[in-house]
């Protein structure tokens, strides 16, 4: 392949012959880079309003609790209301701890056992940040095995210390590169939908129909 | 200027066709009622969440920037990206143009052993006809976001960049998945979209290749991002145990902070979204053995006839697209005849202009005609591609080259007639006393203008492409009075 590759540079730099950018070369890591960026997100409280406010205007819903014990009962109660059974959990310390205090559910990890995964009635993962700008969800691959329990279960719980909500887009990015741009980072705002037959939205076509959040505010 | 020995392609062009095309469209009336609901729809959310954007254009002129600077040093970026991404565990692969993508796809997915092929939605496969090379090779590939899915049961090609099957009501989609499926008929949506889950979760499981696009890849860390709403980008990116992005040359953005600004605009001015469901930033294969996600990472990148723009600002500019579709929503033209009138995969003011530029003007040389030229892409356009200054750009290539462009002018006779036709009108229209004639006698002949068809035939007769011209226009009723008679009557009563 290394022919197709050096044909394409060579055809780049030939078509590129004699241009010169005319533009000043653009200025970095200031306000340009940020345009756009909400204000007034530096307190805790007004990014936990945002965060909540923007994610149950896209049909999130967000529950707000004091400790781990109360998040196991909110949990309780969501696998309640929609009848789920069998759970799928991520590998997070948190998650175990909140999800295993559930003697009544039958829980599993979700990156060991696909065929269970299918069968599923929801799934619990951590985040290991909230975007107040965007009511976003961002998950890091490698703090725990999120890809498929986040996805494939028609129900996605996620556990999001209150504390670690940032302000904004910007700020999330500048975050997954401290965590050393792991392999896969995934921003998540609501549930799945589709617009894609007469425009109407459906929830749920690929991933899940609902998406709760679990907000901590242990810290 | 391409390299020799390559052939930039489109698969499936009919680009030349769209005079007839368009004319099919304009007689299909549930196309045009979705047209509009679709374009209003998508242009109303886009300019509400504009409207909550103070700094949109700051935006706007920062991403403009940012393209401009990627491009005219795109040699620089790209070994940037492909160093980053190598040093990730990525492996890189290049295509001259669309057969060589095809074929290089086709090697990989045999080398994988792969059968089953989950895709996810990407232009640039659309554009190299992936589709039909992997299964004439015996490949199933399966098209997994549900507009494509559509499509692709029904054998066509998609009709708008984010909204593929729009052209479609719920009534013909039941029909195809009851006839194709073999499942009860039904038309309530969202049972069609449980159909899809259930049929298309079993070619998760099944596929041994996962194809993505790339919405932008970043030469400072060689990682690639994908947005969607459905899911289905992750799924084809997690089920399967290889994972292939395709991109375009253009897709770099040089910083991972440059991200911020294009995540901003690209989903308000698509969908009008703050932001889609998912985004996934993919920076090489999984870690360790046994994490999840896919073994081997891919990436391909295509010239197909991009190198050639680079050398000109006014044609660079088209490979800054992000392919948001803002500026189908509101172009005239888009709105009422639809995606496949363009016969091409990139329909509407950027297909007008990116068809011709890839493929060449001769195929499709009346793409750049295709407009009224009234600047509302350029006005939407999220990194201000000045889409009226190259369809000027396109046609003065048309028209200086040797290829006659479309009706009317295809006939040394009739591009003469056109010549004169408006030398005779420039003339005319150029004296105080003529110009004065022509209103008098315009607003005295106006009820015969009421006459069905006898404006187009005397047009027809006195010039053909004046003639062409009056075919699908009604005249416009001349105010009672002119300008000059009120002025006058203004002034008198004084
Ligand atoms: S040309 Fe501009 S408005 Fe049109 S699809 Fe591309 S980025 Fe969007």
């Amino acid at each position: 392949m290394s022919t197709a590759r050096d044909a394409v540079f060579a055809s780049i730099r030939k078509n590129l012959a004699g241009v010169q950018s005319a533009e000043t070369p653009l200025d970095r890591g200031t306000a340009a880079t940020r345009l756009g960026a909400p204000q007034g997100l530096d307190e805790r409280a007004a990014r936990v309003e945002r965060f909540t406010k923007v994610l149950t205007s896209v049909d999130g819903r967000v529950h707000r609790v004091a400790n781990e014990a109360e998040a196991s009962e909110v949990l309780r109660a969501i696998a309640a209301e929609h009848g789920a059974r069998l759970v799928a959990l991520s590998d997070a310390p948190q998650v175990q701890r909140i999800a295993g205090a559930l003697a009544d559910l039958e829980t599993f990890d979700g990156s060991r056992d696909r065929a269970r995964l299918l069968e599923c009635d929801l799934g619990v993962t951590g985040a290991q940040h909230g975007i107040a700008e965007t009511g976003t969800l961002v998950l890091f691959s490698e703090s725990e095995r999120h890809r498929l329990t986040s996805l494939v279960p028609p129900i996605h719980v996620a556990l999001v210390r209150s504390s670690t909500i940032v302000p904004t887009l910007g700020e999330a990015l500048a975050e997954a590169r401290r965590a050393g741009l792991p392999p896969l980072v995934s921003f998540i705002t609501g549930p799945s939908r589709t617009g894609d037959i007469e425009l109407t939205i459906v929830v749920g076509v690929h991933g899940p129909k609902t998406l709760h959040v679990i907000l901590i505010d242990d810290d | 200027m391409n390299d020799p020995g390559t052939e930039p392609r489109i698969a499936h062009l009919a680009a030349n066709d769209f005079p007839e095309l368009a004319k099919r469209a304009l007689d299909d009336s549930t196309l045009r009622g979705a047209l509009h609901h679709v374009t209003d729809l998508f242009g109303d959310k886009r300019e509400n969440a504009v409207a909550a954007m103070p700094e949109w254009e700051a935006m706007r002129e920062r991403a403009r920037r940012v393209k401009e600077e990627t491009l005219s040093r795109l040699d620089h970026y790209l070994e940037e990206f492909v160093r980053n991404a190598e040093a990730a565990g990525v492996h890189v692969h290049f295509a001259r143009d669309a057969a060589e993508a095809c074929s290089a796809v086709e090697k990989l997915a045999q080398r994988f052993g792969a059968q089953t092929i989950a895709k996810s939605k990407s232009m640039t496969t659309e554009e190299i006809g992936l589709n039909h090379v992997l299964e004439d090779a015996g490949l199933e590939p399966v098209e997994t976001d549900l507009g494509e899915w559509i499509i692709q049961l029904a054998g066509e090609t998609p009709s708008h960049i984010i909204a593929p099957a729009i052209h479609k009501t719920r009534g013909q989609i039941a029909d195809l998945f009851a006839d194709e499926l073999e499942v009860e008929r039904t038309d309530d949506v969202q049972e069609l979209c449980s159909i899809a889950r259930r049929f298309l979760r079993k070619s998760f499981a099944d596929a041994d290749l996962g194809i993505s696009g790339v919405n932008f890849a970043i030469a400072e860390t060689g990682s690639f991002l994908v947005l969607e709403n459905e899911g289905n980008a992750r799924l084809s990116t997690s089920m399967p145990r290889r994972h292939l992005g395709v991109m375009g040359i253009e897709k770099l953005i040089p910083r991972f902070e440059d991200l911020e600004v294009f995540l901003r605009l690209l989903p308000r001015s698509g969908t009008g979204q703050h932001l889609t469901s998912y985004q996934s930033i993919f920076t090489g294969p999984k870690a360790s053995p046994d994490d999840e996600g896919p073994d081997e990472v891919h990436v391909l990148i295509l010239d197909n006839g991009r190198s050639a723009l680079l050398g000109d600002w006014v044609t660079r500019q088209s490979l800054g697209c992000i392919r948001c579709g803002a500026c189908l929503n509101v172009c005239p033209v888009y709105k009422q005849v639809g995606g496949h009138a363009y016969g091409s995969v990139y329909p509407g003011p950027i297909g007008a202009v990116i068809t011709p530029q890839l493929a060449g003007v001769e195929k499709a040389k009346t793409l750049p005609f295709a407009s009224s030229l009234c600047g509302a892409c350029r006005d939407v356009c999220p990194v201000k591609i000045d889409i009226p200054r190259l369809l000027l750009h396109l046609r003065g290539k048309i028209v200086t080259g040797d290829g006659p462009p479309h009706v009317g002018r295809e006939t040394r006779k009739g591009r003469f007639l056109e010549r004169m036709t408006f030398r005779a009108w420039a003339w005319w229209m150029s004296g105080a006393r003529r110009y004065r004639v022509a209103g008098w006698f315009a607003r005295k002949l106006q009820p015969l203008g009421a006459r069905p068809g006898l404006v187009q035939r005397v047009a027809r007769k006195l010039s053909p492409p004046l003639g062409a011209w009056t075919a699908g226009r009604e005249l416009r009723p001349a105010a009672p009075r002119s300008f000059r008679e009120l002025w006058r009557e203004q002034e008198g009563s004084r």
